[in-house]
């Protein structure tokens, strides 16, 4: 239990900046590190890892968030992107003020990406896996990968655009 | 800066703020006190599921259809007293069968593919010693197995050789004894448990013996990583099993591999009919010879496969055959025999090789890859008609031994159509 909690208070700051990244709903953030924390210590015992736990936690959460996304499509949640400009899907640059502002203005940008790309552009980032160990977790190839961050840094440059200073 | 770089750096601003990066307390609380749970179920079904895997790999082997069978029904006797009524508790099940000194299983089994009949008599360990011991008789072979010291004695009596192995052997034939003995219920219990999880299609019936006018049980399961399917018929009044089958299949299909006719408890059985004595005039194969055959097959493959120096080669492959001729490894040795003469172009010496080692093996399955490369030398002097029916018996030999899309199925096959297209 005590190694548990070891777990959890080292990774924890970054997984819950991946599960924010990668969430349309703000709200669930808790509900995935726990459903990710929960199914992790119910594999005590048989858990064989491959790469590092970091990189193993991370993607856990990343699969978690997207299966909560689809989720919550599926029945028919309100998607709660945070920009003010749902219909349009592109932030008003006036929003782009202040941390509150800044923040729905990039996770409004993020979220228009393609899921794959979103992924590892916030898996490489944020949680700074690097592209073999993405590659390795999900199963990919690491040209795919590479590829997708690519295109994603590339889709999010050109949202982002003018909107906040880059 | 790059606009990439200042992307990044967007995004760890964003979304790296202390705040977010914190959570709550009841959060925290929340989370560690779930998975706190979660880990200590994780770790108490470790503890059923370990049994269960080692069962699993053990029933992955080869020997359940030897030696083993009248164990699994013996445990199979420890299930049924289980489902059979909910007034039988675990404790009392397990006090029932500390109660049993030993039986004898009396049927009829198959050896090498030939039905044999068979006699087995086990002596249950003591809890606290480990007298358990079992005997296995038949017309071709003798098995004596110790859990005391975890010897294994076979003898062939019409080959006159003794063969004693220890654990620690890398045969997985006589693992399995050893393996299945500590799972043994009269130690533990914990195959009850066990048994009850891995079991599939577990069906009973309470039908009445027409001969007898006795009420029976009737219960039949499989399972499905052994392709193995059990039926077996219990006495209500003793709970013990009167007889039982076992078939190498999920369905129950064609002759049973195992069948215990009849099952005797309790026996007034001596101590030392459960000791073998090593006949006189036999040859003996200890631990030490298989050791010595397996160095002798290194020495050889690297003659053979490394050096090119068949001639050499082919001397190292026969001494393993005269060491030790009833290991699996002799079988190789002769097949490695004739392709040494044939690399060396003595193929008339070569088919004879072929044809003394089928001679010499023919109880047994697998001899496929000798029937191979009988056929192929004959293909090579243009005898088509006896390389057909050597391809023919590679079929029949290796069926459910290799797998019908690998050496040397696929390749047999190909060769049957290839004299056929002729």
């Amino acid at each position: 239990m005590d190694a548990l909690r070891r777990i959890y208070e080292k990774y924890k700051p970054d997984l819950l900046g991946v599960a924010g990244a990668l969430l349309n709903d703000a709200t669930t953030v808790e509900d995935v590190l726990h459903d990710v924390f929960v199914r992790f210590a119910s594999q005590a015992g048989s858990f064989r890892l491959n790469g590092s736990l970091k990189g193993y936690l991370a993607i856990c959460v990343a699969n978690r968030a997207r299966n909560t996304n689809r989720s919550n499509r599926q029945n028919g949640h309100k998607t709660l992107i945070r920009t003010g400009t749902e219909s349009s899907g592109r932030p008003e640059p006036s929003q782009a003020a202040g941390f509150t502002e800044r923040r729905s203005f990039v996770a409004g940008a993020l979220a228009q990406l393609p899921q794959e790309q979103r992924q590892v552009v916030v898996l490489h980032v944020l949680s700074s896996l690097r592209f073999r160990e993405i590659a390795q977790q999900t199963g990919e190839s690491i040209n795919t990968i590479q590829s997708r961050y690519r295109y994603g840094i590339s889709k999010l440059q050109s949202l982002l655009n003018g909107e906040v200073d880059l | 800066m790059n606009r990439a770089e200042k992307i990044k750096e967007l995004l760890h601003k964003t979304f790296h703020e202390p705040a977010d990066r914190t959570g709550s307390v009841a959060m925290d609380e929340r989370i560690l006190s779930d998975a706190s749970i979660s880990m200590k179920q994780a770790v108490a079904a470790n503890q059923r599921i370990y049994p269960i895997s080692k069962w699993r790999r053990i029933m992955r082997t080869k020997t359940a259809k030897l030696t083993t069978a009248a164990a699994v029904l013996v445990a199979v006797f420890v299930l049924t007293t289980w489902y059979r009524s909910t007034a039988w508790s675990f404790e009392r099940t397990i006090a029932a069968i500390k109660q049993l000194n030993n039986l004898q299983i009396k049927g009829r089994m198959d050896y090498w593919s030939e039905p044999v009949d068979f006699n087995c008599w086990i002596r249950c360990p003591d809890q606290e010693s480990e007298l358990g011991a079992m005997r296995l008789e038949c017309e071709r072979m003798t098995m004596v197995a110790h859990l005391r010291d975890q010897t294994v004695y076979f003898y062939w009596p019409r080959e006159k050789v003794v063969l004693i192995t220890k654990q620690g052997s890398e045969i997985d034939d006589l693992k399995f004894w050893y393996q299945a003995a500590e799972l043994s219920p009269w130690l533990t219990g914990k195959i009850v448990e066990t048994l009850r999880l891995f079991t599939d299609d577990w069906k009973q019936a309470v039908v009445t013996d027409p001969a007898s006018g006795k009420e029976q049980v009737h219960v039949t399961c499989s399972y499905r990583p052994s392709n193995t399917s059990i039926s077996f018929v219990v006495d209500t009044e003793t709970n013990l099993i009167q007889c039982g089958k076992m078939w190498m299949n999920l369905e129950q299909a064609g002759e049973p591999q195992f069948v215990g006719q009849t099952v005797i408890y309790d026996q007034d059985i001596p101590d030392d009919f459960f000791e073998f004595q090593i006949p006189t005039g036999v040859k003996v194969i200890t631990q030490e010879d298989i050791e010595q055959c397996r160095a002798l097959m290194k020495k050889a493959e690297d003659l053979c496969f490394k050096q090119k120096k068949y001639a050499e080669a082919m001397e190292a492959y026969r001494q393993i055959h005269d060491k030790c001729p009833h290991l699996n490894m002799a079988i190789e040795a002769m097949m490695m025999v004739g392709i040494c003469q044939n690399r060396l172009g003595e193929y008339d010496k070569e088919i004879e090789t072929y044809q003394a080692a089928i001679s010499e093996y023919s109880v047994r399955k697998g001899l496929g890859w000798i029937y191979f490369y009988l056929g192929r030398a004959y293909m090579d002097q243009g005898q088509n008609e006896k390389a057909l029916e050597a391809f023919e018996n590679c079929l029949v030999s290796n069926e459910g031994v290799s797998k019908p899309d690998k050496f040397p199925l696929k390749d047999a096959r190909e060769n049957i159509a290839k004299i056929k297209g002729r």
